[in-house]
């Protein structure tokens, strides 16, 4: 029969342990988060009218806006290998997938406060349950944009095999800063107000509505090679690897040890969640 | 106390501290992270604006055992069933649990208003960690239970806040874990419903599980515990029988009645004391003479009429009383009203006697003694009757007179 011992001591003093509990929480992981996502899905379903609407309608808004602003002279951003259209509706769309993913934990856990601070449910399944949401909405985009670019007549490349990958990756990166915040923002509501105004300066470093720069922020950014590379896969330029696998590098040690961090927090914050 | 059965739950020296300051609760939670992260173990000691809502706890619960935890408000009671359940870490002890715990802290906890019956079912079973077949075959169980089949597939929104606590409640009690943590969570639906919450309680009991319940219910404490544990401040200031523990209770949520000195300027009299005594014995026994007397002091001349009411040790039940027909005129100062009981109708107990007094003329209560503070307890002591030992083992409290054919 197994035993759990919950104790006054630091759960990184006996390293084992703390690896066992997680991994036996997270053995329960797959079907609890399965179970919540078609429920939530269900809940999703019978609150909206027009549920597919609200997928594409802020990206083509968004562009529209910026193609009107780009032929009045007041961005100045050249034309690629695709109608500048196109890069900035493929852009927007992809930024707000790594965007989702950013605010994915934070929200899925103060959305289900009073289940975390009464049940044992492991809070890995909420946030889980949160990425299959976010995994259909993305597939959908994809799925709108490849139509689009078909329509638009770009010819299909083997590298459309490669854009769910890239997604993925944005996905693991935004989750990797969206777990960072998650303890805090559960205590503190500057952090989720903190949250959307980093990502508003954000949006302005990364390439989402033009070409990258080469500039030390750019660099820097782990969500240009990302963004990049994925676009390129969608749209036929070319993308350069290094950037890339750097930080898709960043992405799987940043979810790791964020996780780590948000699991050793966790009854702390819980305590004071009443 | 049981103490047959392997110990399913341990818990040594659980304390707890808290911070009522919101801002300051946070700033301690990232401290506490802050340690965490550093692999240092919690420091044990209370910091500003902290304090112990619970502390230095020791509790076993073995299978079969059925454990109530009793306390006022804010006592810890639920922060002990967070700690045990493993939802708050302890600052200091710690519990071993083995086996399945399921905790119920709060009924409805991942009901969704949208999702229909059945719907909420799965997705809660899943959060109890009960899923595909298992949770099919529950949901039959569990539906049958909660008589919900009509309505089982419509939306909960449209549910009764009745149906909804009973199809909350009845997942909860057909989870059969080794140890169900209960917190103030049987008092739902109607009187049938929570008659056959209390039956299905016992039977998970009687069949090997292991219940740790906090109740502020008299009446579910004593049906379904055995033992009880009181809290008072976070300290366990009694651990025994559960019905030890009510009494305990009762004793610390009515402060001891002093005597009155004199009768404060705005109550026209006041009782000192109320008394139930054995007439030319030494001790009270069942269905011999008792006499009953209230002191009282007074700094006016009243026309009073007064009555009493004996009750059980734990205030739930009053067994018998009555009221003087007469009226009594007081004059100022200290004095006594008396009666006799021909024929004392208890059985062999603890008990405890309140009385009244009110105006003769208005019927306006002028004082009372037993409610609002602890009542005088008294023993009735057995005779060795064997056939009083047998009612007594059948609950019966009181004796009548019967003419057999």
């Amino acid at each position: 029969m197994d035993e759990t011992v919950n104790a006054a001591r630091a759960d990184l003093s006996d390293p084992a342990r703390f690896l066992r509990d997680a991994r036996r929480d997270l053995a329960l992981v797959p079907r609890i988060s399965w179970r919540l996502f078609r429920g939530q899905l269900r809940i999703d379903y019978r609150q909206s009218r027009f549920p597919h609407v609200w997928l594409l309608l802020a990206a083509v808004a968004t562009t529209f806006i910026v193609v009107h602003l780009r032929s009045r002279g007041v961005i100045d951003a050249e034309e690629g290998p695709v109608p500048y259209g196109l890069h900035v509706l493929v852009g927007i769309l992809l930024w707000q997938i790594f965007v989702e993913a950013v605010n994915l934990p934070l929200r899925q856990l103060t959305t289900r406060q009073r289940l975390i601070s009464h049940s044992r449910v492991p809070h890995e399944a909420l946030i889980v349950a949160g990425c299959f949401e976010l995994a259909l909405t993305a597939a959908a985009r994809v799925v709108l944009l490849v139509v689009v670019l078909a329509v638009s007549g770009a010819a299909p490349t083997a590298s459309l095999l490669l854009v769910p990958l890239g997604a993925a990756a944005l996905v693991l990166l935004g989750l990797g800063f969206g777990l960072l915040a998650a303890p805090w923002g559960l205590l503190y509501g500057d952090v989720g107000r903190g949250l959307l105004f980093v990502m508003a300066l954000w949006f302005f470093i990364t390439p989402v509505i033009y070409s990258a720069p080469d500039s030390v922020l750019m660099r820097l950014n782990p969500v240009t090679p990302l963004l990049d590379a994925t676009r390129s896969w969608l749209t036929g330029g070319t993308s350069e690897y290094g950037g890339l696998l750097a930080a898709c590098a960043l992405a799987v040690v940043l979810v790791g040890a964020a996780w780590a961090v948000l699991r050793l927090a966790r009854p702390h914050v819980v305590a004071r969640l009443g | 106390m049981s103490v047959a059965g392997e110990p399913l739950l341990v818990a040594r020296g659980l304390s707890k501290r808290f911070a009522r300051d919101v801002r300051q609760a946070r700033a301690h939670a990232l401290h506490d992270i802050g340690r965490e992260l550093l692999a240092r173990a919690p420091s044990g000691e209370l910091r500003p604006g902290e304090f112990w809502a619970l502390e230095d706890v020791d509790l076993e619960v073995r299978r079969g055992d059925a454990v109530a935890v009793l306390g006022a408000n804010g006592a810890g009671k639920t922060t002990l069933l967070r700690l045990l359940a493993g939802l708050l870490k302890p600052d200091r002890g710690d519990v071993r649990v083995r086996g399945r715990l399921e905790a119920m802290i709060e009924l409805g906890t991942g009901i969704e208003p949208m999702l229909t019956g059945r719907e909420n079912l799965l997705v809660v079973a899943a959060i109890h960690r009960i899923t595909g077949a298992a949770a099919r075959r529950l949901l039959d169980d569990v539906v049958a239970f909660a008589d919900l089949e009509e309505v089982i597939d419509a939306p909960v929104q449209t549910y009764s806040s009745g149906m909804r606590a009973r199809l909350a409640y009845s997942l909860s009690a057909h989870l059969r874990p080794d140890v169900l943590l209960v917190d103030e969570v049987l008092a739902v639906g109607d009187l049938a419903f929570q008659q056959r919450c209390v039956n299905h309680m016992r039977s998970y009991i009687a069949e090997g599980g292991a219940v740790v319940l906090v109740s502020h219910s008299v009446f579910h404490v004593q049906t379904i515990c055995e033992r009880g544990l009181l809290l008072v401040g976070g300290r366990v200031a009694y651990s025994g029988t559960a019905v030890g523990a009510v009494e305990q209770l009762f004793e610390h949520r009515f402060p001891p009645h002093q005597p009155v000195p004199s009768a404060p300027k705005t109550d026209p009299i006041a009782i000192e004391d109320v008394t139930i005594e054995p007439v030319d014995e030494a001790e009270l026994r069942p269905e011999r003479p008792a006499r009953i007397r209230l002191r009282y002091r007074t700094d006016r001349p009243l026309d009073v009429r007064w009555a009493f009411s004996i009750w059980t040790s734990d205030q739930w039940v009053c067994v018998t009383g009555d009221a003087d027909p007469r009226k009594h005129q007081l004059g100022p100062g200290s004095g006594e009203l008396s009666c006799t009981v021909p024929r004392l109708p208890l059985l062999p107990g603890r008990y405890s006697i309140r009385a009244g007094l009110v105006d003769a003329q208005s019927r306006d209560v002028l004082a009372h003694r037993g409610w609002d503070d602890l009542p005088s307890f008294f023993h009735v002591r057995g005779t060795g009757d064997a056939t009083v030992h047998v009612r007594m083992s059948m609950q019966q409290l009181t004796s009548i007179d019967v003419e057999w054919p």
